[in-house]
């Protein structure tokens, strides 16, 4: 009695998470190493586009030597990042003598399922429980044991390690390549939609030169936004040529960006010609200490066919009290204009 | 290195002092045979010396042993710099007991049993019949007893001094060795401190044309990732924006990750080969660095004592680099510094106390067991913490989380710090094997090893040109100067509350709070000291914030600072300035040094393990 009634609460606690995924095709199937499998399903959105991708698991799981089988609906987003689980009506989770899940556990199952840091799901499945005799001592330190217990439901360990495991394993590198097989323009902005530094990396990491010159707003609003090394790493992978078309946005953006993204952007400006006003700004931003950002705008700025710019760069460099290195000087000095009775005045470094 | 031997050193010392009274002071860690006595130097600065300890983990160690020569035989007083360490918590007999023998007779005295504190114990008087002595040590109990110094005098009138600088001024003036400090060199640059950081700076200024003197006060490299502390690599290398730098810590760190290991795991050895095989570095190991002269805002000289013979070596250089941990060097030179917690105001950091406080983190006392085929006795000791089985942790290992002394000062209480840390270990281990309702499961389990040298993780922190903040880690503000990446997270750790329930006011376990950071390069302003022109920092010493410090304190990161250093000191050479010049004028040649990397680019990556918890996007 006690038991069905704890089950019909459950349920109502649950029901809420039952949405019927719009599955309107079949991806791929996912082969179990225990030699079970599932089938995923993309999952799109009302415009038709994909959104996620779905799948019924159906597991045998065993605690203590007693299996019995699991049937929820996995959830991942586009780029295979585990999203959430959902229950399927009649099919409860509980846990070592049937002992069924309270509304805490399902929740902390969400919890495991969405953490790639665990440490318990790192330990091989036949080492998770040390089976020693019950008067021996536990290998373990006092540490370690402690963390796993903390990481996982008391009574479903298995339940949590086998889970996790389906969730973060073959399934996401099939996910990502099958992403990747249908990776359009509507696609990629739907992948930059997740605002994910994963998304964004994985974007950064396999679109080609082809795709990134028709995608440049998207990933140019990523780059004004990165975080971390985000946006450093995505100049880098980006062909020189979406800077050629895109001074402005380096115009407007460039005092912003970190020390580093600025050092990257000037490398792909190497093989690029530069307006005038791009060429005004770097030398604006030139520091009064000196740097390798400060070689790199110089020896941009030598390239330039602009007298004034020249004259501007001279100004910078005697005013900052900026030592060029010996080969910039030369250059400078093999330059004619008006601003060489100036040069005198520049320092020098090796 | 060379000695001066003892028994010149003892009669030339003898004739100067008196011509007719003998008074001779010997060493016991100038020893000839340590026996299974260990050199412990840790807190030399406090109580004045290093000294000889009987770290059995239970069981008596084997004698030490020297032999003296008197000038004249006859009847001296004995007295023995000793102390009880044990009593300050118990009462109830003395952990560390021990004999002094006399041609392997032993006098009456059992030492090691009164004062709590360092002194002078009168060992009664000995008949002296050969002019030629044999002295031991006679460990009583296998738990810590230790012994400084012994006298022996003949002199009716004369009484050993217990004043801490009249010590030092009468050891001083005995062994002459402050007089005339061997002179060593000439270097470009002096490294004090022979861990991670120290080790990897001294490599990376040798391989990049620098003479380097690296000095460390134990017998081995590694400081926490030695042997004797064993504490395993943390932190991650390769990173950006420096993607070369911590080549040189995969070249020269352990392969094997593990905290409380056996003793191979960290590969002492491969640290010390790869020092030795540099050309530009002359290695001090033993050699605790003490004192400095300063003129104009630079240190000029800084002198180090040898560890075992008292020795004193003085090194000049133009740029010094403390990577003590401690902050020694920068504290002797008067370097600004910082310790304990800043309040919120200070910094505006989140994580700060709103009142700043003397909390640090603590230090480890590791240890573990092994199980041998019988059944393995260990002392019921009377003087441990009083334990029943609440307190007991039924475990054969004891992590980086058994950690003590936070809120204590981790240089002039460092003595009780590592005591009680030890204290308690012991305190457990004979309640599991003796009085433990599982006590059985024990049975066959012997300790195998606990830390003498205990793992430190905060001190001094030297102020720079900036002091990193918890800010500039969790919103990734990056300046021009970054050099080494952190990458750990900010890791604190707080005394454990549940043990803290236990054992109010005196916690000796620790629980750690972590907050997950991207990569953060570490900028050199951080990495040099604000008032003293030519010293450098790496390691757990340098210029960041109590929350900073959580996590540039990682062994892998103070490597790569090292290596940077090291960059830094061949920039100094070459430029003929200081650190703060680098900054200013020539920090495009460091930064080119520092895409080029020193360590060796072609072997395989090992450095795979404890890598911690990152907000970068790692690949799969």
């Amino acid at each position: 009695m006690k038991l069905s009634l704890a089950f019909l609460i459950l349920l109502g606690c649950f029901s809420f998470l039952w949405i019927p995924p719009k599955k309107e095709g079949f991806a791929f199937e996912i082969e179990l190493k225990n030699g079970g499998s599932f089938e995923v399903f993309e999952v799109k959105n009302e415009m038709g586009g994909l959104e996620k991708y779905t799948a019924n698991i159906q597991a045998p799981v065993c605690e203590e030597g007693v299996c019995y089988p699991i049937s929820l609906i996995f959830n991942w987003n586009l780029i295979g990042e585990f999203m959430n689980y959902e229950m399927i009506d009649g099919e409860p989770l509980t846990k070592l003598d049937h002992v069924p899940f309270l509304p805490k556990d399902y929740e902390k199952l969400q919890l495991i399922l969405t953490d790639k840091d665990l440490s318990f799901v790192k330990i091989p499945a036949e080492e998770l429980v040390v089976k020693t005799p019950k008067d021996s001592v536990d290998g373990y330190s006092g540490a370690t044991k402690e963390t796993i217990k903390k990481e996982i439901i008391e009574g479903a360990l298995y339940t949590c390690y086998t889970l996790w495991h389906i969730a973060h394993g073959a399934v996401v590198d099939s996910i990502e390549q099958h992403t990747l097989k249908k990776l359009d323009k509507v696609l990629i902005e739907q992948v930059a939609k997740l605002r994910k530094q994963s998304a964004n990396y994985f974007l950064i990491n396999h679109l080609t030169d082809k795709q990134f010159e028709e995608n440049t707003g998207v990933v140019l609003t990523l780059i004004k936004e990165g975080k971390g090394y985000f946006s450093k790493n995505a100049i880098e992978k980006m062909p020189s040529s979406v800077f050629q078309k895109n001074q402005a946005f380096i115009i407007a953006h460039y005092p912003h960006f970190d020390y580093y993204t600025q050092l990257a952007l000037l490398n792909k400006l190497n093989s690029v010609v530069l307006n005038e006003p791009l060429e005004s700004l770097l030398i604006e931003n030139l520091s009064s200490r000196n740097s390798a950002l400060n070689q790199k705008i110089t020896t941009l700025i030598l390239k330039t066919t602009h007298q004034l710019i020249l004259e501007k760069l001279v100004d910078q460099l005697i005013q900052k009290k900026i030592a060029l290195t010996t080969t910039a000087y030369q250059q400078l000095e093999s330059l004619s204009g008006s601003f060489r009775d100036k040069i005198k005045e520049i320092e020098k470094v090796n | 290195m060379k000695r001066l031997p003892l028994l010149v050193m003892l009669l030339v010392a003898n004739i100067c002092l008196s011509q007719k009274f003998t008074t001779l002071f010997v060493e016991a860690e100038s020893f000839k045979n340590k026996g299974g006595w260990v050199v412990d130097q840790q807190f030399m600065d406090v109580m004045g010396s290093s000294f000889l300890m009987a770290h059995g983990m239970g069981k008596t160690v084997e004698d030490a042993s020297t032999t003296i020569t008197f000038p004249k035989i006859g009847t001296y007083k004995v007295y023995v710099r000793t102390r009880n360490w044990s009593a300050q918590w118990s009462q109830v007999e003395a952990a560390g007991q021990f004999q002094v023998l006399i041609n392997d007779q032993p006098l009456e005295r059992v030492f090691g049993k009164d004062n709590p504190k360092w002194h002078w114990s009168e060992g009664g008087t000995v008949k002296i019949m050969a002019k030629e002595t044999k002295i031991s040590l006679k460990d009583l109990t296998g738990f810590n007893g230790r012994c400084d110094a012994l006298i022996f005098t003949n002199d009716p009138n004369f009484k050993p001094i217990e004043d801490l600088q009249k010590l030092a001024d009468f050891r001083n003036n005995y062994f002459g060795f402050d007089k005339n400090p061997k002179k060593v060199g000439p270097f470009d640059f002096v490294v004090v401190g022979g861990g991670m950081a120290g080790t990897c700076a001294a490599i990376s200024a040798a391989r990049n044309g620098v003479k380097v003197a690296l000095i460390q006060n134990r017998p081995v490299l590694g400081g926490n990732n030695s042997s004797e502390v064993r504490v395993h690599l943390g932190g991650r290398i390769n990173l950006e924006p420096y993607p070369q730098l911590g080549n040189l810590v995969n070249e020269i760190g352990p392969d094997e990750g593990g905290n409380a290991q056996p003793k191979e795991y960290y590969e002492d050895d491969k640290k010390l080969q790869a020092v030795l095989k540099e050309q530009n570095i002359a290695l001090f190991l033993n050699y605790h660095a003490n004192r400095v002269e300063i003129k104009e805002g630079n240190i000029e000289k800084v002198f180090a004592t040898n560890i075992e013979t008292g020795e004193k070596v003085v090194f000049e250089a133009p740029l010094f680099a403390d990577c003590t941990g401690d902050g020694t060097i920068g504290y002797l030179a008067g370097a600004e510094y910082m310790t304990g917690r800043e309040s919120k105001a200070t910094y505006g950091e989140p994580t700060a106390p709103e009142v700043a406080d003397n909390l640090t983190m603590g230090a480890s006392v590791q240890w573990f067991s092994e199980k041998k085929n019988e059944p393995v006795p260990f002392p019921n000791i009377k003087w441990g913490l009083p334990w029943d089985e609440e307190k007991a942790e039924e475990i054969t290992k004891g992590d980086w989380e058994w950690e003590t002394g936070m809120g204590l000062d981790m240089k002039l209480d460092f003595e009780q710090i590592r005591d009680y840390g030890m204290l308690a270990v012991y305190s457990n281990w004979s309640y599991l094997k003796n009085n433990a309702k599982n006590k059985e499961k024990f049975a066959n389990e012997s300790l195998k090893w606990v830390a003498f040298v205990a793992g430190k993780r905060e001190s001094l922190r030297l102020k720079g040109d900036y002091v990193l903040i918890e800010q500039d880690l969790t919103e990734h503000r990056v300046y021009p100067d970054g050099t080494a990446p952190t990458s750990w997270t900010i890791d604190l750790h707080y005394p454990d509350p549940e043990n803290s329930k236990l054992f109010p006011g005196a916690a000796f376990k620790s629980i750690a709070k972590h907050v997950k950071i991207y990569p953060y390069p570490i900028p050199f302003r951080c990495l040099y000291s604000k008032n003293i022109n030519n010293l450098m920092m790496a390691g757990r010493d340098i210029s960041v914030s109590h929350v900073a410090l959580g996590t540039v304190r990682l062994m892998r990161t103070g490597g790569m600072m090292g290596e940077v250093l090291g960059m830094a000191a061949a920039v100094c050479k070459k430029e003929n300035t200081n650190p703060r010049g680098i900054y200013q004028n020539y920090f495009a040649e460091l930064e080119s040094l520092m895409q080029k990397g020193v360590g060796k680019t072609n072997i395989p990556q090992k450095q795979t393990y404890n890598l911690g918890g990152t907000l970068l996007n790692v690949n799969k």
